[in-house]
C-alpha cells in the first residue's frame, strides 16, 4: 500500500517535473515572437500613443498638447465623412462577398476533384494581385471613352456613364473590385468550413427526411459559425481599411464620396509637415476597428462546433 | 548531458537562432565600410564629406544631366562627394519621413515650392543665405525670388518653374470647323462657344482636370480671379463673392453644355487625349510641351499653345497661371551645410551654361528662374522663334503667381465643394456658402488665423 502510494507520488512528481520542463521549452520558443512583437508592434504602438498627445514633428522637440490632435481629427468633416464612407463600403462589400462565396463554395464542393482544384486556383488569383494593380485594371474598365463597361453599354445603345466621376456610381465602382479581389479567399475559407462538417450529419438528417434547406439551417450554418465569425471580422476590418483600390480608381472623389479613412490619413501623412493629425487619426481608426471586432465577438460567441 | 538538459539547450539555441535570423532579415542596413554605402552625413574613407541628394525620377535626358553634373562636381571637389539618389515619387514621403525620424534625411532634396514655407516653420529646411553668395539670389526673377523667400532669408534655390494652366488646342480641328487656328479663345464665354463647335461624335471640345485634380489645378484659376479662397492672413474664407460665383458657374456650364467629358479622360497632366484627337482643346501645364515633342512629335505642329482664357477676355498683362516647379533645399539638420550649399551653388546657381543645358534637355518645356540663363538661351539660334516658349515667357510667367502654401486641406475642401456642383447638382450659391463655412470651421478648429509664415515675416 505504502509502496503503491510512494510510486504514485513519484510518478506525479515526474509528471510535474516534465510539465514544468515543457512549459520552459514553450516559453523559450515564444521568446523570439514576444521580442519581435514588442519591438515591431507594442513599442511603436506605445510611442504612437505618446506622440499623439504632442505636436510631433521630426525637427522640433515635441510639446505635450493634450487631446488637441484628437479634437482636430474628430472635428474634421472629411474624417467623419470618410468613416461613414468606410461603413457604407462594409455594407456593400461584406454581405455580397459573404453570400456569393457561401453559394460558390457549395458549388465547388459538388464539383469533381479535378475541376474543383482548377476553380479553386482560378478564384484565388485576384488575392495575390496587389490592390494597386486591381485598381489600375478597374480604372481601365471604368474608362469613359473605350472602357470595357461603357463599350458594352454602347452595344445596347446606352450612352457612356461616368462610373467614377458620378456620385451615384462612384462608391459601387470601388466596392466592385474589392468584392472581386476578396471573393476567392472568402470562398476557400467557406469551402474549408464546409468540408470540415462530417458527412454523417447530412446522411443522418437525410434519413430523418430533412429537406436541403433544413439541413443548411440546422447543420451547415451552426457548424460554420466560427468560420463565419472569422470571415465577417476580417471582411469588416478589410473594408474599413480599404485604401489602394480607392487611391487608384477615384482618389477619394467625386466630392469626397469615396474617401476612406486610411486614404485620408495617408494624404495627411504626405502633405502635413507635422505628424500629430495622422498619428491621432490612426489611433482613432485602431480604436474603431478594435471596438467593432470586440463587439462582434461579444455578440456572437465563438465556441466549439456542436457535436 | 541528460536528455532534459539536452532538450533545454536545444530549445534555447533554436529560439536564439530564430531570433537572430528574424532580426537579420528585418535589418536593411547591410553596408560595410568601403562598399560605397556609407551612412549619410558620415565621413567616407579618405575624410570625404558625403552629401546625400535625393530627387524624384526624371526623364532620361534630365536624369543624365543630373548624373553628369553631380559627377563633374565630385571630380572637381576633392573633399566632397554628393551621392545622388533617385527616390520614386510614390515612395518619396514614406522614405523621407523615415529618414527624418532616424536622422538620416538627405542633406539636399528636390522639393516642390508650395511645401517649403510651412516646412520651414517646422525647421525642416535651413536658410541658404549663411552659406551662399547673396549675389546668386539677385539673378532670380522678382516673382520667383518671392517664392523662395521668407522674410529676408532664402530657403531654397529654384531649379525651374512650370506655369499652368495654359490652353493647348488642335489647330487642325479649328480649321475643320471653320475657326481661325491663330485666334484661340480669350474669354470663358468664347471658350465654351468654341468648345461647343468643336464637339462631335467621339470628340469633346475641351478637356478639364477631373475630380482627383481639381483641388490643385484650380490654383491657376484662383490666381486668375485675383485671390485664393482664404484671406492672406488666413483668418477667414474669401469665397462667397462674385468672382468665385463666376468661376463655379463657368465650370458648371462646361458640364451642362456637354463640351467636356463627364469623367476626365486622363490625369490632369497628361496631353494624351488631345494628342490622340479625343479632345480639341485642353488645359495643361508647360510640362505637356515636352510630352508633345517627345511622344507625339508627328502631331506637335498641329497643336497650338495659348494663354488660358480669362473671365473678361483680357489676357495681356494679367495673371492667368500658377507657378509650380522644384527647388533644391538644404535640410534643417544637415551635417555639412557649407558643402551642401556649395553643391547647390554649383549646380543650379553658378555657371548659367549648366542650367542652359538642363533646359535644352527638357526641350524648353521647363522654364528658368534665372535671368542670366534665359539671356544665354535666347542667344541660341531658333529658340527665340519657338512660339510656345515666346508666349509662355512673355505673356504667362512674368504675371504668374505662386501656388498657395497653406494646408492642402483648404484646397481639398475647395475641390470637394466644386465637385458637389458638378457631380451632385448642388446649386452654386449653396456650394459656395458651404465652402465658406467649411473653410472658416477649418480655420477655427486648427487655430489657423494669422499663421501665414509669409505674413509674419
Amino acid at each position: 500500500m505504502n509502496d503503491a502510494t510512494a510510486r504514485k507520488g513519484l510518478s506525479s512528481q515526474k509528471l510535474l517535473s516534465r510539465s514544468r520542463q515543457d512549459a520552459k521549452t514553450a516559453y523559450a520558443m515564444l521568446v523570439p515572437t514576444f521580442i519581435l512583437l514588442t519591438l515591431f508592434a507594442l513599442l511603436p504602438l506605445g510611442m504612437s500613443l505618446f506622440k499623439s498627445f504632442t505636436d510631433f514633428s521630426f525637427y522640433k522637440t515635441p510639446e505635450f498638447i493634450g487631446f488637441h490632435n484628437y479634437r482636430i481629427v474628430l472635428a474634421d468633416p472629411f474624417f467623419r465623412k470618410a468613416v461613414l464612407v468606410a461603413f457604407k463600403l462594409v455594407f456593400l462589400i461584406v454581405p455580397v462577398q459573404f453570400v456569393a462565396a457561401f453559394l460558390f463554395a457549395h458549388l465547388i464542393k459538388e464539383m469533381s476533384t479535378r475541376i474543383g482544384a482548377f476553380v479553386k486556383t482560378t478564384i484565388y488569383i485576384p488575392l495575390v494581385i496587389s490592390g494597386i494593380v486591381v485598381g489600375a485594371v478597374f480604372s481601365f474598365i471604368y474608362n469613359y471613352q473605350g472602357g470595357i463597361l461603357n463599350s458594352l453599354l454602347n452595344v445596347f445603345g446606352i450612352e457612356n456613364q461616368a462610373w467614377i466621376a458620378d456620385s451615384t456610381y462612384a462608391l459601387y465602382s470601388v466596392a466592385a473590385p474589392a468584392i472581386w479581389q476578396g471573393f476567392g479567399y472568402v470562398t476557400l475559407m467557406m469551402l474549408a468550413g464546409l468540408l470540415d462538417i462530417p458527412k454523417d450529419y447530412y446522411e443522418a438528417a437525410k434519413m430523418d427526411g430533412a429537406s436541403a434547406f433544413r439541413r443548411m439551417v440546422y447543420i451547415t450554418i451552426p457548424n460554420m459559425k466560427n468560420v463565419f465569425i472569422f470571415i465577417f471580422i476580417s471582411g469588416v476590418t478589410g473594408a474599413l481599411s480599404l485604401y489602394e483600390i480607392v487611391l487608384m480608381i477615384t482618389n477619394g472623389g467625386p466630392g469626397g464620396e469615396t474617401l476612406t479613412p486610411v486614404l485620408h490619413l495617408v494624404n495627411h501623412f504626405n502633405n502635413d509637415p507635422t505628424m500629430g493629425y495622422t498619428v491621432a487619426g490612426a489611433i482613432i481608426m485602431a480604436i474603431i476597428l478594435g471596438s467593432f471586432s470586440a463587439v462582434i465577438f461579444r455578440i456572437v460567441q465563438s465556441d466549439k462546433a456542436i457535436d | 548531458m541528460t536528455m532534459k538538459t539536452f532538450k533545454s539547450v536545444t530549445a534555447m539555441a533554436l529560439a536564439l537562432v530564430m531570433l537572430v535570423s528574424l532580426m537579420t532579415a528585418c535589418s536593411s542596413n547591410n553596408s560595410k565600410p568601403g562598399d560605397g554605402k556609407e551612412q549619410p552625413g558620415t565621413n567616407a574613407p579618405h575624410s570625404k564629406v558625403v552629401i546625400p541628394f535625393w530627387i524624384t525620377p526624371q526623364d532620361t535626358g534630365i536624369t543624365a544631366w543630373f548624373r553628369k553634373w553631380t559627377n563633374e562636381f565630385n571630380q572637381s571637389h576633392d573633399g566632397v562627394e554628393v551621392k545622388l539618389e533617385f527616390v520614386p515619387q510614390d515612395a518619396w514621403q514614406q522614405k523621407l519621413k523615415a529618414a527624418q525620424s532616424n536622422g538620416t534625411a538627405p542633406q539636399i532634396a528636390y522639393t516642390n515650392y508650395a511645401s517649403i514655407p510651412m516646412s520651414v516653420e517646422e525647421g525642416m529646411y535651413a536658410a541658404l543665405d549663411d552659406y551662399m553668395d547673396p549675389k546668386l539670389f539677385e539673378d532670380l526673377y522678382g516673382n520667383i525670388k518671392e517664392i523662395v523667400s521668407i522674410g529676408d532669408n532664402h530657403y531654397s534655390y529654384p531649379v525651374f518653374v512650370e506655369p499652368y494652366q495654359l490652353l493647348f488646342y488642335r489647330k487642325d480641328f479649328f480649321e475643320e470647323v471653320g475657326l481661325d487656328p491663330e485666334s484661340p479663345p480669350t474669354s470663358w464665354k468664347q471658350l465654351i462657344d468654341m468648345a461647343a463647335q468643336l464637339t462631335k461624335q467621339g470628340r469633346f471640345g475641351l478637356a478639364v482636370p477631373g475630380s482627383g485634380d481639381v483641388a490643385w489645378t484650380h490654383w491657376a484659376f484662383q490666381n486668375m480671379i485675383g485671390h485664393f479662397p482664404i484671406s492672406d492672413d488666413w483668418s477667414h474664407a474669401t469665397v462667397n463673392d462674385e468672382s468665385y460665383r463666376e468661376l463655379f458657374s463657368f465650370w458648371k456650364t462646361l458640364y451642362d453644355e456637354k463640351v467636356v467629358p463627364k469623367q476626365a479622360l486622363s490625369e490632369a497632366w497628361d496631353i494624351k487625349p488631345l494628342a490622340e484627337g479625343r479632345v480639341a482643346m485642353g488645359f495643361n501645364g508647360s510640362w505637356a510641351i515636352g510630352n508633345l515633342k517627345n511622344e507625339y512629335a508627328d502631331i506637335a505642329d498641329k497643336v497650338g499653345v495659348a494663354v488660358a482664357p480669362t473671365p473678361d477676355g483680357i489676357t495681356e498683362g494679367k495673371t492667368t497661371a500658377a507657378l509650380g516647379g522644384y527647388a533644391l533645399t538644404l535640410d534643417g539638420k544637415a551635417k555639412n551645410p557649407k558643402e551642401a550649399a556649395e553643391f547647390i551653388s554649383y549646380l543650379v546657381a553658378g555657371d548659367p551654361q549648366i542650367m542652359k543645358e538642363f533646359f535644352e534637355t527638357s526641350q524648353y518645356s521647363k522654364f528658368s528662374a534665372r535671368q542670366s540663363v534665359d539671356e544665354l538661351i535666347n542667344k541660341e539660334p531658333g529658340v527665340s522663334d519657338d512660339p510656345y516658349r515666346d508666349i509662355i515667357l512673355k505673356q504667362v510667367i512674368p504675371f504668374a503667381k505662386p501656388e498657395p502654401w497653406y494646408s492642402f486641406d483648404i484646397s481639398s475642401i475647395y475641390g470637394t465643394a466644386l465637385e458637389t456642383v458638378i457631380s451632385n447638382g448642388v446649386p452654386v450659391d449653396d456650394a459656395l456658402a458651404k465652402l465658406e463655412k467649411d473653410i472658416n470651421d477649418y480655420i477655427k478648429v486648427h487655430n489657423y488665423a494669422n499663421k501665414n509664415p509669409k505674413q509674419n515675416q
